[in-house]
């Protein structure tokens, strides 16, 4: 497969997006991938991974429902605007987050409940976390990790009863 | 205010070089980003809603925190020389405040990009240590604040680099060896390879290296924080290593060129009547050398790492009067390097 960028060279950095179940897929050698910011000797800059996010209508469309964040603020300063933004770009954070950190699943200290309770999942959350665990499911059968599937499956089943 | 400002000015207990590896390590530093639940980040928040941000944090919190504006503009300088804050944290001031515990080796920055930024500095290598100590921290303010955390991905950051165990831990490396060797290069790849990042020079305002390298870890999702410290203490231990080993070759190959330089250094820092920043940092790189390698005996690592902040332009606008000539500035920068180093330890 050759570089969506430069048409030349085989691609090695794979960038999936997933909208409203539509994926867009970008590949890239790793000459482009170094000049976008993907590969850095200074690591990974955010701001150069940002025009990666493609155009289409169903992307430039994302607001926060909550802050009112929208994708070209988001554009601009790649910073989020609120927790809730997290919800509602999650779409577009996926592939950001793993590329970032090679992955999209906290696995390091869990937050105290008692005092601080966390507040009930919402439907665009609960949403969220099908598109994110569907992914991981893909992922581990592909890698023929079944315990790890098996899992991740218990976890879709309790977010359907939430 | 007064406390604070005495607090801001006696040098902070992480420069007294009593740490792990202190001949090669300045600091050890662990950063924990936390935002509250009902609020905006504060890029997207209002002024007023940062100041309903900060009176919500300060009213809770255990330690006593402040308004970054109550604070004198020499005094906000000297929080980006004492790497308490970064130099973005002194524009628009409205609603951002800190607070500071434990000589300093504390701090707390409230409405910078995120709601709450917690620092630990420690002397020396010990990220295990600083680690255990701020988690502490960050559990007692977990019982009184209510924390952004989701269970995919972790704690909620205004940057999505962020994002995760939001911790970013990082050690300061003193490498005059490596940095005359050939294997810098290599072990600099190495790093980014590991997937660390590497900045020259260690932060605080500085913008010359003095042969400092600063190494802190690039992804905060998907590893627990002990695997983190872990990862970069050990390559810390590495990098070490071969910074042994380059000094040791220098010195053999060397010796009488190397020692030469370091008492030039030496003298200099002791005699000279104009120092500029850039001279100081350079030169007093050569003088921890000379320290470690028990070359200099009448000076140690502490009056050092002491005066890499002291001499700093708003440091030594505060102990000796403000000025807009900078010979001016190097002169009382020299005099009080001068008078510092003919103390004696």
């Amino acid at each position: 497969m050759l570089c969506d960028l430069c048409h030349k060279e085989v691609a090695v950095i794979h960038w999936a997006v997933v909208i409203n179940n539509t994926k867009t897929d970008l590949h890239l050698c790793e000459t482009c991938a170094v000049k976008r910011g993907l590969i850095s000797p200074e690591g990974i800059k955010l701001k150069e991974l940002l025009p990666l996010i493609p155009h289409t209508p169903e992307v430039d469309n994302i607001k926060c429902t909550k802050c009112g964040l929208t994708i070209d603020n988001f554009r601009e300063t790649s910073r989020l605007g609120c927790p809730n933004c997290y919800i509602d770009f999650a779409a577009i954070l996926i592939p950001l987050l793993r590329h970032i950190h090679g992955s999209i699943e906290h696995i390091g200290k869990k937050m105290k409940t008692s005092k601080t309770s966390l507040p009930k999942k919402s439907n665009s959350e609960i949403k969220m976390l099908h598109t994110i665990f569907k992914e991981q499911l893909k992922e581990s059968i592909s890698k023929e990790n079944y315990e790890k599937a098996a899992l991740i499956r218990d976890e879709i089943k309790r977010l359907d009863i939430e | 205010m007064k406390k604070d400002n005495e607090l801001m000015f006696a040098p902070p207990i992480w420069t007294n070089a009593v740490g792990n590896y202190s001949d090669f390590v300045l600091s050890s530093k662990i950063k924990l980003t936390r935002n509250l639940q009902q609020f905006k980040f504060p890029d997207r928040a209002t002024p007023s809603e940062k100041t309903k941000i900060f009176n919500f944090i300060a009213e809770r919190f255990q330690y006593p925190t402040f308004l970054l504006d109550k604070l004198s503009p020499l005094d906000r300088e000297r929080l980006v020389e004492r790497h308490i804050a970064g130099p973005e944290f002194l524009k628009n001031m409205e609603g951002k405040g800190l607070g500071l515990w434990d000589k300093e080796s504390f701090s707390v920055v409230i409405n910078d990009e995120d709601h709450i930024k917690i620092q630990h500095i420690i002397s020396g290598l010990n990220l295990g240590l600083a680690y255990k100590e701020i988690n502490k921290v960050d559990n007692f303010i977990a019982d009184l604040l209510p924390y952004s955390f989701s269970s995919q991905f972790g704690y909620l950051t205004a940057s999505p680099t962020n994002i995760g165990t939001a911790l970013r831990a990082s050690i300061c490396l003193h490498l005059p060896g490596l940095v005359h060797s050939e294997k810098l290069r290599k072990v600099l790849d190495k790093l980014s390879q590991l997937g660390f990042a590497v900045k020259t020079g260690c932060g605080g305002g500085l913008k010359t290296e003095g042969n400092f390298f600063e190494i802190s870890n690039l992804a905060t999702l998907g590893r627990k924080e002990e695997e983190i410290i872990e990862s970069l203490e050990k390559t810390a231990l590495e990098v070490i290593e071969y910074e042994k080993e380059a000094r040791g070759i220098l010195f053999k190959t060397a010796r009488l060129q190397v020692e030469d330089k370091i008492w030039r250094a030496y003298g200099i820092l002791k005699n000279a009547n104009l120092l500029s920043l850039e001279e100081f940092v350079n030169l007093s790189s050569a003088v921890r050398l000379g320290i470690a390698m028990k070359i200099l005996k009448d000076v140690d690592l502490k009056t050092i790492n002491e005066l890499l902040l002291c001499v700093k332009p708003a440091h030594i606008k505060t102990i000796s009067g403000d000025t807009n000539s900078s010979t001016e500035l190097d002169n009382r920068r020299a005099m009080y390097v001068k008078k510092i180093l003919n103390k004696g330890c």
